[in-house]
């Protein structure tokens, strides 16, 4: 065998359960990385922007790569490794605001 | 082989499997497809979680609201602590049990959700003080 092949079993349903909760997830972290445009300017000036943008833009490339790999079994480690640092880089720049906010005003 | 069922085999790890992280992927056997799954969509749901937390701690530094100021910033400090230790717990929980499953070790126990209700309840008494003695 040359190429590793996943365990083929009966998965039923769950490959389509998991593909939506990617997408849930998916967009939880686009929805939180708009609103952190907006809301963290004041702390994070331009910064908040282009949080904005690299969280927005990750989250639509695991929901695009989540639904593609729903139709066969690849493994989630690369997946969870980028939805764990968008979520990590939002959670940064909440920690910022919060911080610097009340020194802001 | 039972019938009416698909062949069912085992992959052992090669050279060539280069699926990440190896401290995950690189010990024990593919478990059955609905393991992974599972723990995948238990990561996603503390990410959510993560986001909530994220979010609940943004808005009260954000916005104007009758609370005592440094009462509310301390609520606020421990959400968004809460958010961004989810994340992590999520990362490193997801990897935990994966390698567990592939192993066919015990499952490690979960202690994130005490953590996480314990700080959302304290968080939730230093707002009720707080509106309070606004």
């Amino acid at each position: 065998m040359t190429s590793p092949a996943r365990h083929v079993g009966d998965a039923g349903l769950q490959p389509q359960r998991t593909d939506l909760a990617w997408r849930r997830t998916a967009l939880s972290l686009a929805g939180g990385s708009v609103a952190a445009g907006k809301v963290l300017e004041l702390v994070l000036g331009g910064g908040s922007w282009a949080l904005a943008v690299v969280g927005t833009g990750l989250a639509g490339v695991l929901a695009v790569v989540a639904h593609r790999r729903s139709r066969r079994e690849v493994a989630g480690g690369r997946l969870v490794a980028t939805c764990a640092v968008t979520a990590l880089l939002l959670g940064l720049g909440a920690l910022a605001f919060v911080v610097g906010a009340p020194l802001v005003r | 082989m039972p019938a009416g069922r698909r062949a069912i085999l085992r992959h052992v790890p090669t050279t060539t499997d280069r699926r990440r992280p190896r401290r995950v992927y690189g010990v024990g056997t593919d478990p059955d497809a609905r393991f992974s799954l599972a723990n995948e969509r238990t990561f996603l749901a503390w990410v959510r979680t993560s986001i909530a937390l994220l979010a609940a701690g943004v808005a009260l530094e954000a916005l104007e609201l009758p609370v005592h100021a440094v009462l509310r910033w301390c609520a606020s400090i421990l959400l968004v602590l809460l958010g961004v230790l989810a994340a992590a717990w999520a990362w490193v929980a997801w990897a935990r049990v994966e390698r567990a499953v592939r192993t066919g070790a015990p499952l490690p126990p979960p202690v994130a959700g005490a953590v996480v209700s314990v700080g959302v309840g304290v968080a939730g008494l230093l707002l009720l003080v707080g509106l309070l003695v606004a």
